[in-house]
Formats: C-alpha cells, structure tokens, sequence
C-alpha cells in the first residue's frame, strides 16, 4: 500500500497547508518515525491526486519548519529528533502559545491565567496516566 | 510531401471492414441482376438491366456517402485526425477506399456482363451501347467523388449526385436513339464506331481529370480543418 | 527542461472571433489547465495545437516539431481527445484498440487490459451501447495505452457524472509519476482542473487573461471584507481588481495581495473585518469580469 494522504475539496485551506498538516499528523501517528524516507513528490502527487506543485510547496514548508531534511538527489526524509515525541512537544507549544495569546486579548494576567489552568488541571475527571 | 503507404494501407482496410456488410450486399445485388440478364425473356432483360444500373449507381453513391460524409457527420473524422496522419494520406485513403468499393463492383457487373453478352442469346452488337452507360457511370462517380472530397459537404454531394443521375436518361435516349447504336441491337457484330470511342474517351479523360484535380488540391492542404 | 509545447503570437482570424496574440508554454512534466467559458476559444487553440488549423500567424511547436508541417511526427507522442471526438459507433472497442495499435509500435497491451477492468468495459460491445462516461473513458483507454509522452484533453470531463469524473482524473493522476510526461486540459469548470494541475491558463474571448502557476493565483489573490467610510475613487490608488460596496460594508478583490495592503485600506479610514483567499472559481470569476472592465 503506498503512502496516501486524504484531502478534503471542502476544506478552507490551501491544498498543501493540507498536505503539510497531513504529513504532521502522520509523524505524530508514529507511521513516519525518524528518518523515515518520505515517498517522492511525483508519488505522493499521484496517490493523493494532486499536482506536483502542490506537495512540492508542502515539503518546503515542511523542510523550513525543520520537520523534514532533503537531500539533493536523495529525496526527503523526517528530521532526526523530530519524530513522535519531538513534534508532539511542538504542536502542544503551538497551542500554548495561542492561549497565551488570548489571554492577553481579554486582558488576564499571568497569576490568574496560571491559577485558572490549576482549577482546570484539577477539575478533569480522569487524569491521563503519566509515562 | 512524404506519403506513408503504409498509413494509407491502414486507412483504407479500416474503411473496407466497416463497410464489407455493403460491398458483399452490392456483390449480392450484382449477381442477380446477371442472372436476370441471362435469363431468355424480355422482361427479365431489362429487370437485370434495372438492377445491375441500379446497383453500379448505388455502389458508388453509397460508398461516398458512407466513408466521407458519414465520417464528417458521426465526427469520427477527429478520432482519424488524433492519429498521426497527414492531410494528405488521409485524402488519399479516402480516394482509394472510396474507389476500391466502387470499381470492385463496377468490374465484377462490367466483366460479367461482357462475358454473359458473348456467351448467351443476347445480341452482342449491344456491347458498345452496354459500355457507353457503363463508362458514363464511372465519370458521374468520379465527378461526385471529386466534389466530396473537396466539400466534405453533404448537400453539394447529394446535388450532384441528382443532376448527374437526371443526366443518365437523356444520355440513354440518345445514345439508344443514334443509329450507330441500335442498327446493331439485333445484330450479333460488335460496331467500334468513331462516335462510341470519341465519347469513351473524352468521358474517361473527364473522370481522371477531376480525380486529379481533386486529390492535387486536397492532398496540397497542411491542415484538416 | 524543454518545453513540449510552445506557441508563440498565435493570431487566428474568423469572421466573429479571433485569436489574439496567443502565447503559451508547457513545460515537460507538468499539468496545465486551460479555463475559459465555452466560445472563449480553447477547442481553437488546442486544434492549433494538434495541427488540425493553421494560425493565420505565429509559430507552433509541439514535442520540438513545428506544426502544422510535422504534425505526423507529433501526433506519433500526443493522445489527443476532444469533447466532438466520436467512435465508430457499429464497432466495438476491440476493434478500435486494434486499429489504434497499428499506429503506435509502443502500444501497452498490459495496460490496456488494466484500463479496460478499470474502467468497466465491454470490449466485444459496439460503441453505440455506450453511455457517454463510457465512451469517454474507451477514448480515454484508447490513448493511454499507446503511452504518449504529451496529452492533450480537450473538455474532458464535459457531461460526465461525478464517478466517470473522478475516476478519469485518477487516471490522470497517474501519469504525475512521470516527469516526462506533461498533459494540457481544458474546461469551463476550474473544479475539474484545480486538482492536478500545476499552472492555470485563463482564456477569454480569444486572448489569455492569465497564465501562471496555480499558487501564484491563490497566493496573489485576497477577498478582504472591511466596514467604515471610504470613496470608490481613493481606494482605487490600491488597485483593486474589483470592489464592491454595500452601506458601509466593502468588498475588495485584489489581485496583487501583500499584507502592507491591509496597512494602505486602513489609512483610507476603512476598518478591515476579515482577510478571505479565494478559490480559483471566484479567481477565474474576477478576473474574466476585470478583462470586461478595461475593455469597456
């Protein structure tokens, strides 16, 4: 079975943003571990059914968030350190940063935000076991 | 300009096998008419006559009307042209095609009418009255054939194809009329007179002529369309 | 990279259309869509393309072969198919594959025994039992399989139902695999085209309103929604391609789109709601209506 993504002709965003979120959640997935050799832009193209220019501007994005590395001649592969775990870490900062973000547009200073994420900690029923 | 024969070759048996149910239905008709012909009455004389003229003008018009209008008409004409064909082999394929349906049974009736006319009851002073009908339906063929081929039109084909057709009676009338003719409808010498072999001729140099014409002019074109 | 098509001031007159200083180029390995209305000129354009007419003027080159002089040598690497296209209609699809196939040496047996499964036809039925998704797709199997480097497709997705549809543009899909082969097609829908293709032709009324790669158009391109007061004329400095106003609420299309625009409307008192991309359709939409706006 080669590597397939599913877009959506419904959804808002450019078809590489797509394809870029497509591929994260994959790396995520643990289906692309590190150094995994990612298929190559005509492949993936095809068995997406996309054009070419769209996956090709979605690695270059990929590569300029350092998710992925390519190798002239050699095609891409995910970068060392930014499997699973790495890239976890980085979406759930993402998410910090935008509750930072509204915070500040409601105008709730750190010592309440902090309290109130404390209340919210505390109040959820089933606590993931910690690893 | 280059010709492949072989694209032509290709054209061509590509329009004998979607035709060949006609050819074999006109071989068919042809065959009757024939035996008609040879059988000893009167009526069934000319019934063979009615037929086998029938079946000659029939050939050639149809064969027209199926291999260059209908392909124009059924737009099959943009799936020959995705090919890699030429204007011209095309044109060409066309013309030999056309042709080949029409003068394959042309021949079949001609040859056997002839043999039939020296071998049975028939007089055979008529052949020269026999050969002038044959000969002026080959010049109407080709007239049509030429101005399908350059109009790829329907309605100038069928034009004419009526006017020559309402040409065929008078010529027949004439010529059954002339006394170079019928003086030997009962006579058993074949007559070559000067008056038979002028008109041969001159209808033969108009039917190469125009075939000329027409495949010099359309194999010239660069384009289709 | 070559190009495989090139058609440079491509001029063709008729008495109530005419092509207009048509330029245009593929190059090798890539996907072109070709959008225009119905009558803008595209089934000209590609029978330019194919040999079929000659331009009145300028200069043809397909695969590296000037039309319509080496149109044999062309058309021995192009599938060609257009929506006008028919078969012949008493005889079947077996027969047609083997007359096809002694054209192209290169024919694909294999593959065409795969397209025929594919696709779900009947090899021993005459073309007349047809519908016209099948028909389009025993057009489709019969050019695929002689694996031509360049193929040309002109509307043909026209009429299809949406399951004929998707499973032609798979087929298309396929040949992304290959850099070396490149495909133009045309429709009057930007739907059919906006998937695989990586460059855009917008044709109108006889002349190409734009051609480009399809991001540059989805990137260049902003709807933003802003309120407040402002004149049609001050906002013109912005070059909008088009703007649309309702009491206080405005529309502005621009085709030139950089976030110091947002900085700019601002300045002309107006405050911006909400900055929109536009899909190709509403793309294709404006810029057709800008052309008409210039012109007139």
């Amino acid at each position: 079975m080669p590597d397939q993504l599913f877009l959506s002709q419904t959804d808002n965003r450019p078809m590489y943003l797509q394809v870029v979120e497509q591929i994260k959640l994959k790396i995520m997935a643990g289906d692309w571990p590190d150094g995994h050799a990612l298929p190559s832009i005509r492949e993936l193209a095809a068995a997406t059914k996309v054009s070419v220019i769209t996956i090709k501007r979605a690695y270059s994005e990929l590569e300029q968030a350092g998710l992925i590395i390519t190798r002239p001649g050699r095609g891409s592969l995910v970068a060392e350190g930014m499997g699973q775990d790495a890239l976890r870490h980085q979406e759930l900062h993402h998410h910090i940063v935008k509750l930072l973000e509204a915070a500040d547009k409601l105008g709730i200073d750190n010592h309440t935000l902090q309290q109130q994420l404390a209340e919210a900690l505390k109040q959820r029923q089933t606590p993931p076991a910690s690893e | 300009m280059n010709i492949n024969v072989n694209t032509v070759k290709q054209l061509v048996i590509k329009d004998w096998q979607l035709h060949r149910k006609m050819i074999a239905g006109y071989v068919a008709a042809g065959i009757l008419g024939l035996a008609l012909l040879g059988y000893p009455h009167l009526w069934t004389f000319y019934m063979g006559c009615i037929i086998l003229l029938t079946v000659m003008i029939a050939a050639g018009f149809h064969a027209i009307t199926a291999t260059i209008i209908a392909e124009k008409k059924d737009q099959t004409t943009a799936f020959i042209l995705s090919l890699p064909v030429q204007p011209a082999e095309y044109v060409l394929a066309k013309a030999v095609a056309n042709m080949g349906i029409f003068f394959a049974a042309w021949a079949f009736i001609v040859i056997s009418m002839i043999f039939l006319v020296m071998t049975t009851h028939i007089p055979n002073g008529n052949l020269p009255f026999f050969l002038l009908i044959c000969l002026f339906l080959v010049m109407s063929y080709c007239i049509v054939l030429s101005i399908a081929l350059i109009t790829e039109s329907e309605g100038w084909s069928i034009f004419a194809m009526v006017l020559l057709n309402l040409l065929l009676n008078p010529v027949i009338m004439l010529a059954a009329n002339n006394p170079v003719y019928y003086s030997h409808f009962k006579t058993d010498t074949i007559v070559w007179h000067s008056l038979f072999l002028t008109s041969a001729t001159l209808m033969l140099a108009m039917a190469l002529a125009v075939i000329t014409f027409a495949l010099i002019r359309q194999t010239r074109r660069r384009t289709f369309i | 990279m070559q190009n495989v098509i090139q058609l440079a001031n491509i001029n063709k007159h008729y008495g109530h259309f005419a092509l207009d200083n048509i330029n245009l180029t593929l190059p090798a390995g890539e996907i072109m869509g070709l959008v225009g209305v119905n009558g803008a000129g595209k089934s000209t354009t590609i029978r330019i393309l194919m040999g079929l007419i000659e331009a009145d003027s300028g200069s043809v080159e397909v695969l590296g072969h000037q039309l319509p002089d080496a149109q044999v040598a062309a058309k021995r690497q192009v599938g060609f198919a257009s929506e006008d296209m028919r078969l012949y209609k008493h005889q079947d699809l077996k027969w047609h594959m083997d007359f096809v196939r002694g054209f192209y040496p290169e024919w694909d047996a294999d593959y065409a025994r795969m397209l025929l499964q594919k696709f779900r036809l009947n090899p021993t039925q005459a073309i007349k039992g047809f519908s016209h998704g099948q028909r389009v797709k025993a057009s489709l199997l019969l050019l695929l399989a002689r694996r031509p480097r360049l193929l040309i497709l002109d509307e043909p997705t026209t009429g299809l139902d949406p399951v004929a549809r998707s499973e032609m543009l798979e087929e298309l899909a396929d040949i992304l695999r290959d850099e070396n082969r490149s495909v133009l097609f045309s429709s009057h829908n930007t739907h059919d085209v906006e998937q695989l293709s990586d460059s855009i032709t917008f044709l109108h009324d006889g002349h190409i309103l734009a051609s480009q790669g399809i991001e540059c158009f989805l990137d260049k391109w902003r709807n933003v929604r802003c309120t407040g007061q402002a004149t049609a004329e001050a906002l013109a400095e912005l070059q909008p391609a088009h703007v649309r106003q309702n009491g206080s609420v405005w529309h502005i299309k621009m085709d030139n789109f950089q976030p110091s625009v947002l900085e700019a409307i601002k300045a002309q008192g107006l405050e911006v709601v909400d900055v929109m991309r536009m899909s190709l359709e509403e793309i294709f939409i404006a810029t057709v209506k800008k052309d008409a706006r210039y012109e007139h």
